[in-house]
C-alpha cells in the first residue's frame, strides 16, 4: 500500500493542475494510494510509523526540499520504503536522485528502483541534505585521528549529503559564486576559513573539502547548527555516517 | 568539485613544463583539499588524493597522490603512491611509485621512492633511496628484495655446478 504524505504548500492554487495529472498518472499505473496533508505541527515520524502499523509498504513525500528534509530528519528510524514526487520550486534533491520533477516522476516510483541511502546524524538527530555551522570560532576534528582549525579563528563549515551548497558573496545576487557538490556514498565538510575583514564584508578562502565517517566539532562559545533548516544553538557536536539508513525509490540518472 | 564561474584552475594532463605554482591535477579525482589558511594536526590519513596549500603537523599518509602546493609548510612524514611537490617538508618522504620535485619545492628529510623527477631550482637535503641500482655499494651487504640481480649466462652457472661437483668428488 502506497501512503503520500503532501505538503502544505501544495494547496495553493497554482499546485492544482500539476497535482491532478501527477494523481491521474499514479491511477494509471496502479500506485495510488492514502493521501496525508502535513501541518506545521504534524509529527512526520508518528504518522508514518501509524501508516506501517495499518500496512503501508511505501511512504511518498510530495514536496520539495524542505519537505523532504523535514519529513525524512524525523522518519528515518521508520522500517519502510520511501519514495519522492517532487513538485514545484526549490528542488535540488530531486536531481541527485535523479528523479524529474512534476509528472515524470511517477514513472519512477512505478519502476520502484530502491538503493539504501547514507544519511547524516548530529547529536539526537538525523539530517539528510545537509547541515550548516555559519562562521564562528570553531576547531573540528576528523575520525578522532587528526585536527583541523583555521589560522585566524573563524570558520564556515558544511556538511552535503544529498543537497548542493551555494555560496552567495552578496545577498542580492541571482548566480551563485560558489558551489559545492556533495560526492556520492561519503559526508563531506567545507571549510570555509575567514582570512580578512574588508570594508563591508568579511573576506573568506575558497573551501577546504574533508571526506569523512564521524566529525567532532567544538566551539569556545555556542556556535549555530542548521540541519535541514532546523536551526539549534550547540557547543559541542559530533556528526556522523549513518550507512543505509534508508531505503528509496531512485531513477535511473541519479548521481550516484 | 568546485564550480566557480570564473575560469578553472584545474586541468586535465599534469606537465612538468607549466609553472610550479599551477601544477595541475585531474579535478574528479580531488577528494581532500587543505586551504591556505588551514592547520592540521595529527594523522592526516585519507584513501583518495590529498592536496595540501596550508601545513601540516604529524603525518600524512594516503593510498594515491598527494600535491603539496607552493606555500605549504609540512612538518610531518609522507607516505604515498605519488607524490607531487612544490612546498616545504620536514620530514621523510615515502613514495610507492613516482615523486615529482618542482622548482619551488624544499625537502629536508630522507627520500624514498622508485621513480624520480626534480626540477632545476629544488632544494634537498636528505638521503635519496632507489629501487633497482645495479651497481654493487661497497663495504654494503646487498638488500634482500631488491630489484637488483646479477644475471648470470645459463653456461656459466652450469659450468660452475659441474666443478663444484667434481670438488665434492674429490
Amino acid at each position: 500500500m502506497y501512503v503520500y504524505l503532501y505538503d502544505n504548500f501544495l494547496r495553493q492554487k497554482k499546485f492544482d493542475a500539476v497535482i491532478k495529472a501527477v494523481e491521474t498518472r499514479l491511477t494509471d499505473y496502479g500506485i495510488a494510494g492514502k493521501i496525508l496533508r502535513l501541518q506545521h505541527y504534524t509529527s512526520a515520524e508518528a504518522v508514518i510509523t501509524d501508516e506501517i502499523k495499518r500496512g503501508a509498504k511505501t511512504v511518498v513525500i510530495v514536496g520539495n526540499d524542505a519537505t523532504f528534509g523535514q519529513v525524512l530528519s524525523h522518519a528515518a528510524t521508520c522500517d519502510t520504503t520511501f519514495g519522492f514526487l517532487p513538485i514545484g520550486p526549490d528542488n535540488t534533491i530531486a536531481e541527485v536522485l535523479g528523479i524529474p520533477v512534476g509528472v515524470g516522476a511517477c514513472d519512477m516510483l512505478s519502476r520502484r528502483r530502491v538503493v539504501a541511502l547514507d544519511i547524516g546524524w548530529m547529536n539526537n538527530r538525523y539530517f539528510i541534505s545537509q547541515l550548516h555551522i555559519p562562521p564562528s570560532d570553531i576547531e573540528v576534528q576528523y575520525d578522532e585521528r587528526f585536527r583541523v582549525s583555521a589560522k585566524y579563528g573563524k570558520m564556515e563549515l558544511v556538511v552535503c549529503n544529498l543537497q548542493p551548497f551555494y555560496w552567495f558573496e552578496k545577498k542580492r545576487s541571482k548566480t551563485p559564486d560558489l558551489v559545492v557538490h556533495p560526492q556520492d556514498g561519503k559526508l563531506e565538510a567545507f571549510l570555509r576559513p575567514m582570512i580578512g575583514k574588508g570594508i563591508f564584508k568579511e573576506v573568506y578562502e575558497d573551501p577546504s573539502i574533508f571526506p569523512f565517517e564521524e566529525m567532532l566539532v567544538t566551539g569556545s562559545k555556542p556556535f549555530v547548527v542548521m540541519a535541514d533548516g532546523k536551526q539549534s544553538k550547540e557547543t559541542k557536536i559530533k556528526i556522523r555516517l549513518a550507512k543505509g539508513r534508508i531505503r528509496m525509490i531512485v531513477g535511473k540518472e541519479r548521481r550516484f | 568539485m568546485f564550480q566557480k564561474p570564473s575560469a578553472s584552475n584545474f586541468s586535465s594532463s599534469p606537465s612538468f613544463d607549466e609553472e610550479p605554482t599551477r601544477h595541475t591535477y585531474e579535478q574528479d579525482s580531488v577528494e581532500t583539499v587543505v586551504g591556505p589558511s588551514m592547520n592540521v594536526e595529527g594523522d592526516f590519513t585519507s584513501e583518495g588524493n590529498i592536496i595540501i596549500k596550508g601545513s601540516v603537523t604529524g603525518s600524512v599518509e594516503t593510498s594515491q597522490t598527494v600535491h603539496i602546493e607552493q606555500g605549504a609548510r609540512i612538518n610531518a612524514s609522507v607516505k604515498a603512491a605519488n607524490a607531487v611537490i612544490s612546498g616545504q617538508v620536514k620530514g621523510n618522504i615515502r613514495v610507492a611509485e613516482k615523486l615529482e620535485i618542482t622548482s619551488s619545492a624544499q625537502i629536508l628529510g630522507d627520500v624514498y621512492c622508485s621513480s624520480l623527477a626534480v626540477q632545476p631550482g629544488a632544494l634537498i637535503q636528505g638521503k635519496i633511496s632507489m629501487d633497482g641500482l645495479d651497481i654493487d655499494v661497497p663495504g654494503e651487504k646487498r638488500r634482500v628484495g631488491a630489484r637488483a640481480r646479477t644475471r648470470r649466462p645459463v653456461e656459466d652457472t652450469m659450468s660452475l655446478e659441474e666443478e663444484g661437483g667434481d670438488e665434492d668428488t674429490v
